[in-house]
């Protein structure tokens, strides 16, 4: 190996490998199982929308469609299911709430108040401090009695950007970068065992704890996508979804499509 | 044997129900050891073998296989949904009302439930369709995304003639699927029925704009150049001609000299007839 030739390769004990690398494989398998069926008993139910919580959702929805595909209608279908839309908007016919009248001041619903909102917050809690609390007892009880290890040689090269990722916790330079740090093997554990565990529970688990983090920094407000968790004012979304209607003109499907056909068949 | 599981299983996640060959499949499969060995997957087989045995009338065997089911899941929906559909089949529709209209009340987001109770009311009163209708515009006025239901109102409508309502609930499909060459084929033909053939001219160009081997289409298109020919020159759509030179070419092509679709010597002829 040309790498071995200026490093001298480390001998790593092969009581690591028994006692430190395989037990932090398996304990965070097992972590997974058991948040699986935790988080089955926690959230068992599952939250139900409502008739008309769904028949706002499904206005937008429908609204967006006729934005995106109404060049497949004729123009008088297409310009009356937007009129129609539109006026529908306006008068607020969709929404769950009636829309507040001129008069009265504005002021967005508090969530606490919906007790249907406050389930799914409760709901969204329990599920990430079922993600949390294991994950930071394993990597406090990884750092506590694992700091410094070297778990794992990884049998390829890899160039020096991946120490960072590999090495965390050991401030090593010349260390080639397939040498693995414990505290980095929980961190590819982490990512990298959800293949393993859907292998185990099948689709739709609940053991794979990086989704919930994924929907934790949804929480924190970095994704620009809209969540449930957060209160939206309704009423302004649909005020914006008429301005998107009224500027949207689509190209007409049933024009011209003598000629293409002609064009396909014949050229 | 194991290929019928496989079939089974296909059917099932493809929600395809050709009742009288899953009933077949499922009666081979039935009390045997490949029964036992689909494990939790037979609830799942005993749930489309119920729906299979209501759909040809074997109703004792469905009774058995829906007491199974309710002895191993005894608040499912999904339960409740083959009882009523084994009521509703036993022609007891008083009793099937009964046990939606509680169903619909503990949870009134539960869609199957909402469509046994269209699918009844249409039993109810077969005469009188505006119920059903009724129901089912209520239905997707809060479920707008189904193209399966805006279809029925579609064929609802068509059976009534009220042609432009039939239109508006394929134009809704339409928006959701806009290149699946069935619906607008359908559109197509509501508008020639309706006496609209340009517009249908154009959906049917669209067709076959989407999809190459499509007969049904080609002799709609026929039919509709046939029918504009007659109009004054001005009213015609640009090359009609043209269009109408290619559509009887390709039904011509489409019917008779096929090796690859099989069409019988009575509907060859009548096309050559109809094309002439």
């Amino acid at each position: 190996m040309a790498l071995t030739l200026n490093t001298p390769s480390l001998y790593i004990d092969d009581q690591i490998r028994d006692w430190v690398l395989f037990p932090i494989t398996l304990v965070m398998i097992l972590v997974g199982l058991l948040r699986h069926y935790v988080v089955q008993l926690l959230g068992g139910k599952g939250k139900k929308q409502e008739v008309k919580g769904i028949r706002e959702q499904r206005a937008l929805m429908r609204s967006a469609m006729l934005r995106k595909n109404g060049g497949v209608l004729t123009p008088t279908a297409f310009f009356k299911r937007k009129q129609f839309l539109i006026e529908a908007f306006k008068q607020g016919s969709y929404l769950k709430q009636a829309p507040p009248k001129d008069g009265e001041q504005q002021h967005p619903p508090n969530p606490l108040n919906d007790p249907e909102q406050m389930d799914s917050m409760m709901d969204g809690m329990k599920k990430q401090m079922v993600m949390f609390i294991p994950q930071t007892v394993i990597m406090g009880w990884i750092n506590s009695f694992f700091s410094g290890f070297i778990l794992i040689k990884l049998p390829f090269p890899l160039t020096r950007g991946f120490k960072s990722m590999l090495q965390r916790g050991i401030m090593t330079d010349d260390m080639p970068a397939s040498y693995v740090s414990s505290i980095s093997w929980y961190f590819l554990n982490l990512f990298g065992l959800n293949s393993v565990l859907r292998l185990i529970l099948g689709e739709g688990n609940h053991a794979d704890g990086v989704r919930d983090m994924q929907t934790a920094a949804q929480l924190a407000g970095t994704s620009s996508q809209p969540n449930p968790m957060q209160n939206q004012d309704m009423n302004k979304v649909f005020k914006a979804e008429i301005d998107n209607l009224e500027l949207c003109e689509p190209k007409f499907m049933m024009s011209g499509v003598g000629n293409r056909v002609l064009e396909k068949y014949n050229g | 044997m194991s290929s019928a599981v496989q079939i089974l299983t296909d059917y099932r996640k493809e929600g395809v129900r050709r009742s009288q060959e899953t009933y077949n499949l499922s009666k081979q499969i039935y009390g045997t050891r490949h029964e036992r060995s689909l494990g939790d997957e037979k609830w799942a087989f005993y749930e489309q073998f119920a729906i299979a045995a209501l759909d040809v009338g074997d109703h004792n065997l469905a009774e058995e296989l829906l007491l199974r089911l309710a002895e191993k899941f005894p608040l499912s929906p999904r339960v409740s949904v083959i009882e009523g559909m084994m009521l509703e089949a036993k022609r007891e529709f008083g009793l099937a009302e009964r046990l939606y209209n509680n169903l619909l009340e503990e949870d009134p987001t539960n869609v199957a439930i909402q469509k046994r109770m269209i699918v009844l009311t249409k039993l109810q009163y077969p005469k009188d369709l505006s119920k059903a209708t009724d129901r089912l515009t209520t239905y997707l006025d809060t479920f707008y995304l189904d193209p399966e239901a805006w279809m029925e109102l579609a064929d609802i409508y068509t059976q009534q003639q009220s042609y432009q309502r039939a239109l508006f609930a394929i134009e809704e499909c339409l928006l959701m699927q806009p290149i699946n060459p069935y619906y607008i084929l359908k559109y197509a033909e509501t508008q020639y029925t309706s006496g609209d053939f340009h517009e249908a001219y154009n959906s049917y160009l669209r067709v076959v704009e989407l999809q190459d081997s499509f007969p049904r289409a080609w002799l709609g298109l026929k039919m509709c150049c046939r029918k504009l020919l007659k109009y004054p020159h001005n009213e015609q759509p640009e090359h009609l001609s043209r269009v109408d030179v290619l559509a009887t070419k390709m039904s011509l092509d489409m019917y008779t000299s096929s090796s690859t679709h099989k069409v019988d010597d009575d509907t060859r002829k009548a096309v050559l007839k109809f094309v002439e």
